[in-house]
């Protein structure tokens, strides 16, 4: 089965996606909780739901661009997002052969154990490149709340972005 | 078989993806003007959006809060519920300007107090990441933005201007895990540095077990590292923990600017070095924001506020144990470092200031 946006205007359209989370997550979330508070990272759910119905060479480009954006967006490093979106993508395209995709635990699970990948190969890489210190437990509580949260929204996400055309799933093989 | 080779290639390319990802970290973390000329893109991209989000949110709230859950007599009484609405509407614009009105002359009555020339700007986003305290405001090189210049609101320290494009620029906040500001306890002129923990409050490192520190003290800006004028507010003494074997003791401080809730900043262009310190009658207050100073000594000498590398001249008033570190100014480490100039010119000061006051063990 093929998905049913045909390739490249699929592109713009996660990309689009992207940008808007971007947007989403640093205006408008941001006005809506108090200034501290941890905001879900909505563009998980997109890697997630990538790695979920477009398992081919165009999801992880997605990604990587998906984690582009997010990185232009912060402009800490150029490539740690990137990087550990890709990685999410390669994980979690690996277990959906095996579990039943259409069902609202399933994203909620897979975006949880994503958003923990995304974070932990985030920070390994900035702390690679960049010197910073990170308080250890202040990290790991973030890490785990940003995870809940992103998982929690999990579900809605799928729906959207089932209802804007990607309707079914390209596997490989 | 096909299957196998089909998932063969698909992680080849994600190696290949990720090691692009790498490839390009390890070139920004060398080049950092490379991940700035996307930031100030997006941000530019971005600005009409966020101008929008910060601007109609009140309203929205006030709009959901004032019209929906009064349906049922919206129902009972259509006349009444549209005079409700535009009463509510325009009671909202005229508090909105009041709350701005009070805001700004806040801004410029502190600056006004200290001689700083500085530029207003609204704060129109927050950085996406979690990892990043970092915000966005609707000034830029435009108007005479420029990286390393100070941030201040009212009288409290907010951050550092670490990038900028035409319309916007990025403030890295006093409470990021890369911030660091060189400061000084006002009661007891014990010198430290703050620095930030990407948490609420702040801390203040370096300071020897010997010096007097209690909670409420109020904490300044001590202008030895070139960027921030000498005696803006970084924060109140919030907690002091002394260890046994160790140096120094651990101060944690809360920040005077109310971070989470900023909407106005002021970003300063050109700032008063005093050429000595203020004399301030008591201990900070938390529960204001503006020093109580009764009077500046000297005669105050006008320099630029971030952009000059020209070391500043600082007299102490009383000797003191020259044990303290050398001054900080605020880069980010995981940013392009902005004052590495400021960093050898306050040093320089430093060492300038040391020769004209007796050492004292």
């Amino acid at each position: 089965m093929s998905i049913s946006i045909p390739g490249v205007r699929s592109f713009a359209v996660v990309l689009l996606l992207g940008v808007l989370a971007s947007f989403l997550q640093g205006s408008v979330l941001r006005a809506l909780l108090p200034g501290s508070a941890i905001v879900p990272n909505l563009s998980v759910a997109v890697v997630a739901f990538l790695a979920f119905h477009e398992v081919s060479l165009l999801g992880v480009a997605l990604s990587f661009f998906l984690g582009l954006i997010f990185d232009l967006s912060s402009g800490v490093l150029l490539g740690p997002w990137a990087g550990a979106y890709v990685v999410v993508f390669a994980l979690l395209s690996s277990l959906t052969q095996r579990v039943f995709t259409d069902s609202p635990l399933t994203a909620f699970i897979a975006v949880l154990i994503g958003s923990l990948v995304a974070q932990g190969v985030y920070l390994a890489m900035v702390l690679q490149f960049r010197t910073a210190e990170l308080a250890s437990v202040s990290s790991g509580v973030t890490i785990v709340l940003e995870a809940l949260l992103s998982a929690f929204c999990a579900p809605l996400c799928f729906g959207l972005l089932k209802r804007l055309g990607f309707a079914t799933s390209k596997r490989v093989g | 078989m096909a299957v196998v080779e089909n998932r063969s290639k698909l992680l080849l390319w994600s190696l290949l993806y990720f090691a692009l990802s790498l490839a390009l970290s390890a070139y920004s973390a060398r080049n950092p003007g490379v991940a700035q000329i996307g930031v100030n893109l997006v941000g530019e991209v971005l600005r009409p959006l966020q101008f929008i989000v910060e601007g109609s949110g009140e309203r929205v709230t006030g709009f959901w809060s004032y019209y929906v859950w009064l349906v049922d007599v919206r129902q009972e009484n259509e006349r009444i519920r549209e005079r409700v609405e535009a009463l509510e509407a325009e009671n909202s614009r005229l508090r909105e300007g009041e709350n701005e009105l009070k805001r700004l002359r806040k801004l410029l009555s502190a600056a006004d107090e200290r001689q700083i020339e500085g530029i207003a700007a609204e704060v129109i986003g927050y950085d996406p990441s979690n990892w990043v305290r970092a915000i966005t405001v609707d000034k830029g090189t435009l108007v005479g933005i420029s990286p390393g210049m100070p941030v201040i609101e009212g009288d409290a320290v907010v951050g550092q201007v670490i990038a900028v494009s035409p319309n916007t620029a990025r403030v890295l906040l006093l409470t990021d895990h890369s911030s660091a500001v060189d400061a000084l306890v006002q009661a007891s002129r014990a010198r430290g540095v703050v620095h930030g923990l990407g948490k609420e409050y702040s801390e203040l490192r370096y300071v020897l077990q010997e010096d007097l520190v209690a909670v409420g003290d109020r904490i300044i800006t001590s202008g030895m590292d070139g960027i921030f004028p000498k005696g803006l507010t970084v924060g109140i003494v919030s907690e002091t923990r002394k260890a046994g074997a160790g140096m120094f003791q651990g101060i944690r401080v809360d920040p005077a600017a109310d971070i989470p809730k900023l909407e106005s900043v002021l970003i300063v262009t050109e700032g008063v070095t005093a050429t000595e310190l203020p004399v301030v009658s008591g201990k900070g207050d938390a529960a204001t924001k503006g020093g109580a100073i009764s009077g500046v000594a000297a005669v105050a000498t006008r320099t630029q506020g971030a952009s000059s590398s020209k070391p500043v001249a600082a007299q102490r008033t009383e000797g003191r144990a020259t044990a303290a570190p050398p001054p900080v100014s605020t880069t980010s480490s995981l940013e392009k470092p902005l004052r590495s100039a400021a960093g050898s010119g306050a040093s320089a000061s430093s060492a300038s200031a040391q020769k004209t006051v007796p050492e004292q063990r």
